[in-house]
């Protein structure tokens, strides 16, 4: 067989993880339900082998997609949360040049052992160099995903700089003699998430597939939800939905801060359905419960939420 | 059997003098996602294929829309769940793949007979008839280059086209005879957006994080041990912008230019701050933060709280009318002097080409601050003197 296989299922978003099921680092894994155009962009940008770059509002579920589609294709998964100081050279390797520098100076006063002064002293520096998740990604003999999430977030060079690894799926390593090039067996899946709060380079962009996630139907909503919470009632999830859908209406229309958004939605019923179903109905009238699952700033709280007035002397 | 014709290239085409940065690969990609499969079941999956290829913003969507739409019109509305039959739709694709390879500006090839209503022999020699049954589909020849002469983008482009359309369907001419006033596009968001990427000023500064390879080198010499790497700060983008600019009056016309001005400096993400202010005529006691002159607040507060920072005034000074107005010139010269005081370094963009700068107010207020007219050089030319460059007065004899 060979070794190097690319995967050749098609992701269909309809393969869930079990209830209770978790994942590598422990995290508890839930179901991610894909609009039927996404899954048609994630299988498009494997057979065209380009990364697939995401928008969407904030809390829409564009970061989990990267870790669903490698649950379905049983590919494994690296993830590359893009800080503001990140470099583009820290998701491909980093060089830990002044832990070399230190050995070295140690295995000249004669400290260390024979082994660790040939691991000071290799040209290669194999030993200092640790890869990051595109790094990673290049060597692993079997198709990975990568996610790199918020893209944006980081200097505007920064996607400008990855160019070549995506495109040629290579790097080369500057710090050893001679420089050493690490090139991809398999091209890894790559999907890359940005919150448009900056725009991003055109030459990038041009590499990419896009796909933007909507917000989804309230039908879809209502199957996230009991997604997530597989034992609550149809009934009383769907009178939930209807009301969270109102107040995001509203908030459209009167302009808000954050407008309220999936995730929002799934705290909004973890704190509601400690309740029995009575009770949330009775709640889902009136002034909002539990604004501070919803309601993330003060201006949202003095337009949406009506305190309780204060009870009437008898 | 019926011979579908597919204007994909004609649609390509569209969206490239749309502004849109296509190349041959972005065509190619959809005949290779043909090949696989995808976007062939019927026009709502083309036109998904063509979204997830092509279109990289919101902007783009809506401009792609439009000319699918156009391309793809009501007539053939009860075709869009009808099957384009997978021989036929191959055939064509070659066909038209080969065109596309070996020369890129020529259209599909034009198949007789064909039952899609869009044939449109336009392309073939300009010049030729609009065909009456293509009322929906095309633009006249002359107004498709008149579009790309115009250097519209975005949005307005499809204004400009519907207008040319809607004056087209009488057959009396073929060119508008009035613009709107947003269609000043002097120039292009791209381009505005990569002249502010050269407005840098880079320098050390935050807390030490970077290795310092110099000074670690010249510590273990004086040393003569290796003990703790010299560190150093690393380089952030101290450029801080502070945008004046002119709102209504004889500045109504620019609303839309200076908008985008202010747009594509606080999303172009090069500089650090961009902070943003309005004001009537002359930056006088009071600056506005909005557009609509609301929340006034005065001049000392706002030069006090954004020390040294870059500073542009937009503004027609006077020259959209061709007054000359003394008041006007000293209230503008004393607001400068008490931004030289404060500001680091000041420039002034007048939407107005230069060509009308003398003997009104614009004039004289060129001959105490750097004056540039709102084109791609002179907004480049604006970013150097912001950056340092020595700038020669302009005066009016050296037209």
């Amino acid at each position: 067989m060979d070794k190097h296989t690319m995967s050749t299922r098609r992701y269909t978003g309809l393969i869930a993880p079990k209830p209770e099921e978790r994942s590598d680092n422990g995290e508890l894994l839930y179901p991610y339900l894909p609009s039927p155009e996404l899954v048609e962009a994630v299988n498009l940008a494997c057979d065209l082998e380009r990364p697939l770059l995401l928008k969407g509002e904030p809390g829409c579920g564009k970061t989990r997609l990267a870790q669903a589609v490698a649950y379905e294709l049983r590919l494994p998964y690296q993830a590359w949360y893009v800080k503001s100081t990140s470099r583009a050279r820290d998701g491909l390797y980093t060089y830990h040049g002044l832990a070399r520098l230190h050995d070295l100076q140690l295995a000249q006063g004669g400290i260390l052992t024979e082994e660790e002064r040939q691991k000071a002293r290799d040209p290669l520096a194999s030993a200092y160099i640790e890869y990051g998740p595109l790094g990673n990604a290049f060597q692993s003999p079997q198709q990975m995903v990568v996610l790199i999430d918020e893209i944006d977030k980081a200097d505007i060079d920064f996607p400008n700089d990855l160019l070549l690894e995506l495109d040629e799926t290579r790097f080369f390593i500057e710090e050893t003699r001679p420089r050493s090039e690490v090139r991809a067996q398999v091209r890894p899946l790559v999907f890359i998430t940005s919150n448009d709060e900056k725009d991003l380079p055109d030459a990038f962009l041009r590499r990419c597939l896009f796909h933007y996630i909507r917000f989804p139907s309230q039908a879809d909503l209502v199957k996230i939800v009991r997604a997530h919470f597989p034992d609550s009632l149809e009934d009383t999830v769907l009178a939930v939905v209807v009301r969270f859908l109102e107040l995001r209406h509203e908030m459209e229309e009167r302009g808000a801060v954050k407008k309220v958004s999936t995730s929002e939605l799934l705290d909004w019923w973890r704190a509601l359905r400690q309740f029995g179903e009575e009770e949330i109905r009775s709640r889902l009238k009136g002034q909002l419960a539990f604004p501070a699952t919803l309601l993330k700033s003060w201006d949202d709280f003095r337009e949406f939420y009506q305190p309780i007035p204060s009870p009437e002397k008898k | 059997m019926s011979t579908e014709y597919l204007p994909l290239h004609r649609l390509f085409s569209r969206l490239r003098m749309a502004g849109m940065p296509l190349g041959i690969a972005d065509y190619l990609l959809v005949l290779r996602s043909f090949q696989l499969g995808y976007g062939l079941e019927n026009l709502a999956a083309l036109s998904r294929l063509c979204r997830c290829l092509w279109v990289k913003s919101a902007a783009d969507q809506e401009i792609l829309d439009y000319h699918f739409g156009e391309l793809f019109n009501q007539s053939s509305a009860s075709r869009a769940d009808e099957d384009l039959s997978l021989p036929e739709a191959n055939m064509q694709i070659q066909s038209s793949g080969i065109a596309a390879v070996e020369e890129p500006v020529l259209p599909a090839p034009v198949p007789e007979g064909g039952q899609f209503e869009q044939t449109d022999t336009m392309n073939a020699e300009p010049g030729a008839e609009v065909s009456t049954e293509t009322s929906g589909a095309a633009l006249p020849p002359s107004a498709e280059s008149l579009e790309s002469g115009l250097n519209l983008v975005g949005i307005d482009e499809i204004q400009l086209a519907q207008a040319i359309h809607a004056v087209a369907v009488d057959q009396d001419t073929v060119y508008p005879t009035w613009y709107k006033p947003t269609d000043y596009h002097p120039v292009k968001l791209r381009e505005m957006k990569q002249s502010w990427r050269h407005l840098r000023r880079t320098i050390r500064a935050g807390p030490q994080q970077e290795l310092d390879v110099e000074a670690t080198v010249r510590r273990i010499e004086r040393d003569g041990l290796f003990l703790d790497p010299a560190l150093t700060p690393a380089r952030t983008n101290k450029s801080s912008l502070l945008m004046l600019l002119d709102q209504r009056g004889s500045m109504s016309p620019f609303h839309d230019l200076t908008r985008r001005l202010a747009d594509s400096a606080i999303r172009g993400g090069r500089l650090q701050r961009t902070q943003v202010y309005h004001f009537y005529n002359c930056p006088y006691e009071h600056l506005f933060r909005t557009a609509s002159l609301s929340q006034p607040v005065p001049v000392e507060a706002v030069l006090a709280r954004y020390p040294s920072y870059m500073t542009l005034i937009v503004s027609d000074g006077g020259a959209a009318r061709g007054r000359w107005n003394r008041d006007r010139i000293e209230a503008t010269r004393d607001f400068i002097t008490q931004l030289r005081r404060l500001s680091y370094r000041a420039v002034w963009l007048n939407p107005v080409p230069h060509m009308r700068w003398s003997g009104t107010s614009a004039g004289d207020i060129a001959a105490i601050i750097p004056m540039f007219d709102i084109s791609r050089r002179g907004l480049d030319d604006a970013i150097d003197v912001l950056k340092g460059k020595p700038h020669l007065r302009w005066q009016p004899d050296l037209e």
